[in-house]
């Protein structure tokens, strides 16, 4: 038997496809409706509440999201699920009160960098557009290769020979393919197996590199015609389709005979004990990290342009409002299910002797390895020919929904707030579509080149959430301050976000500190509590001459 | 332990019937503002072009 076979057939594939070229035809039949920057950086600033949340939840459902829940639930079980609990409890607080929203979006901006040259001056808006920008798009660079993983896995393309070899060789005891007695024959044939092991793993890694560039290029196509109307239409047929994947895939794993809820608890309860369930235990995640992620989630949903886009394109400030409320449930989900899968894998595969060996090399109890194939894996193998497709059509989806709106996002800031504000003359709205769509081939581009061959670190979230905390310190201090503070001024406002730029030697740290849990959660509050201290201080020792107007309140 | 695993299991009770019901509001609703949009962007143009022609 070969454990890497899934129930994918050419039926999945055919789904897949029409799915794929229904989408890009979609994208650029949109393009009829652009006749302004506002049009396609903002979608004139019309969607209604129901579209919004369904592109608001869309854009953070992506399949990265997917893989680093898939991860850290196969990981550490149940208690990653707090994610999920403190992104809708933010969702509910936000949606309910409307703090900070419903100002942003009354002030009609185009980009959140936009309000800090409003509030401070043009200086903190490029600083800001450039920093967001670096964060945004080395956060995104990750995409392309947890992408590629899951399509690989849950269609098979990781089923070959070299998976076979690959669990022999983790056998104990075990010496891989030298049935001779002669050491110069058996080392030649050892060779030869390895030789063939190899071509194997790169016909596989060329097989979904061109996977991930045909996507990429769909992607790109329909974002650079359609802008932000093409990025809401397809979010929202994502969506649903992506909605439909994700309880597919919640029936199976609740309802076969060798899963259901009953046995996967039994199987994290016999193997990991408490610290599978609870997230502040010490064998867990740790008070440290929870509170690191509750600040996080907070400064993400309010400053981190593709969510922060949402409350610009909303229709009014209380679509803005009532687009964080409804689509709470969503921020549960998107986190919380994906997690589920690599809750259920762990069942899974604590049934099946080889999969396990290949998993758990030192045995269930101990560290696990491969993490990050455990989750589509499971879905390729529960879920029949034909629905298997429905749900990697959904999973796709979850890709590229993300992809277009991080590529409006990112472009949008180069194009607004970095290259507009430095050039000395007003531009055409045609002048800054062109140069927007320019900036969104040349990240793709950069992801086809760098992302798809990036080697992935140990712990996917945390290397997330620290190229996130770049630009999030600093800016979730001189957004909140700018609002709130009257003495905010445009140098506490440079030193704060300046501070956020503390977090990127942390990228570049080995895997035994960024995959640690408390001394991740001590390094991102530190951060969060640098940039504030240097926000207050540099406000209060070099305050504006001339105190600046707060943003108009322009009506919708 | 058992206290966290009746947690999780209603909050995934609590989190999943929550998102079926948005489900099944946004998704007609959705379809209609997609309609709106589409009717909004097309008067935008409208407008625009019979400036261009006024001038």
């Amino acid at each position: 038997m070969d454990i890497f076979a899934t129930n994918f057939t050419a039926l999945d594939w055919w789904i897949v496809a029409v799915y794929l070229c229904a989408i890009g035809a979609l994208g650029v039949w949109v393009n009829r409706y652009i006749h302004s920057v506002a049009d396609y950086l903002v979608a004139g600033r019309s969607a209604g509440p129901a579209l919004n949340v369904a592109t608001f939840v869309a854009t953070g459902l992506c399949l990265v999201t997917i893989m680093y829940s898939a991860i850290d639930g196969f990981n550490r079980g149940f208690a990653y699920m707090i994610l999920g609990v403190i992104g809708m409890a933010i969702g509910l607080f936000i949606g309910s009160t409307g703090f900070v929203v419903r100002k942003l979006r009354a002030a009609r901006l185009t980009t959140l960098p936009e309000y800090f040259q409003l509030r401070y001056s043009r200086r903190v808006r490029v600083t800001a557009g450039v920093i967001c920008a670096l964060a945004g798009i080395l956060n995104m660079g990750l995409f392309p290769k947890m992408g590629a993983t899951f399509i690989t896995y849950a269609t098979g393309l990781g089923s070959a020979g070299a998976a076979r070899a690959v669990v022999e060789a983790h056998a104990p005891g075990k010496a891989p393919v030298t049935k001779t007695r002669d050491p110069v024959q058996g080392a030649r044939m050892a060779e030869e197996h390895m030789a063939h092991q190899r071509a194997t793993l790169a016909r596989q890694e060329l097989t979904v590199n061109i996977v991930m560039t045909i996507i990429l290029v769909i992607v790109l196509v329909y974002t650079v015609t359609g802008g932000m109307v093409a990025v809401i239409v397809t979010d929202y047929t994502q969506f649903v389709l992506l909605a439909l994947g994700l309880g597919l895939g919640v029936f199976y794993c609740l309802t076969r005979p060798e899963l259901g809820w009953d046995k996967i608890v039994g199987s994290w309860g016999k193997y990991r004990g408490e610290a599978a369930f609870n997230p502040l235990h010490v064998g867990s995640y740790g008070v440290f990290w929870v509170a690191w992620m509750l600040v996080h989630f907070a400064a993400a949903a309010l400053c981190w342009a593709p969510e922060a886009s949402r409350t610009l394109t909303a229709r009014d400030p209380e679509t803005a409002r009532r687009t964080f409320l409804y689509g709470s449930p969503g921020q549960f989900i998107r986190l919380a299910i994906p997690a589920l899968f690599g809750i259920a894998a762990f069942c899974f595969i604590s049934q099946n002797p080889e999969l396990a060996r290949y998993f758990f090399p030192e045995g269930l109890r101990g560290k696990g390895v491969h993490a990050d194939q455990a989750a589509p894996l499971l879905l390729g193998k529960i879920i029949p020919a034909g629905l298997l497709g429905v749900v990697l059509a959904g999973m796709v989806s979850a890709l590229m929904s993300t992809h277009d709106s991080y590529f409006m996002c990112w472009a949008s800031v180069i194009a607004r707030d970095v290259i507009v504000p430095l050039r000395r003359r007003e531009l055409t709205d045609k002048e800054q579509i062109r140069i927007t769509r320019i900036v969104i081939v040349s990240i793709g581009i950069f992801l086809l080149v760098w992302g798809v061959w990036y080697k992935l670190p140990d712990s996917v979230w945390n290397y997330m959430a620290v190229t996130g905390s770049v630009y999030l310190c600093g800016a979730i201090v001189i957004l909140i301050g700018g609002m709130y503070w009257k003495r905010a001024s445009s140098a506490g406002a440079l030193a704060g976000l300046l501070g956020g730029l503390a977090s990127v030697p942390i990228v570049f740290l080995p895997d035994w500190f960024t995959g640690s849990t408390v001394l991740m959660g001590q390094c991102g509050l530190a951060n969060y509590a640098l940039c504030a201290l240097l926000f207050i201080v540099f406000s209060w020792l070099f305050p504006d001459k001339q105190p600046a107007a707060a943003p108009a309140e322009a009506q919708p | 332990m058992i206290g966290w695993i009746t947690f999780w299991k209603w909050a995934c009770i609590v989190g999943i019937g929550s998102f079926t019901l948005l489900l099944l509001s946004v998704i007609p609703f959705g379809a209609a503002d997609i309609v709106k949009l589409f009717k909004h962007l097309k008067a935008g143009g409208d407008r625009a072009s019979e400036t261009d022609e006024t001038r």
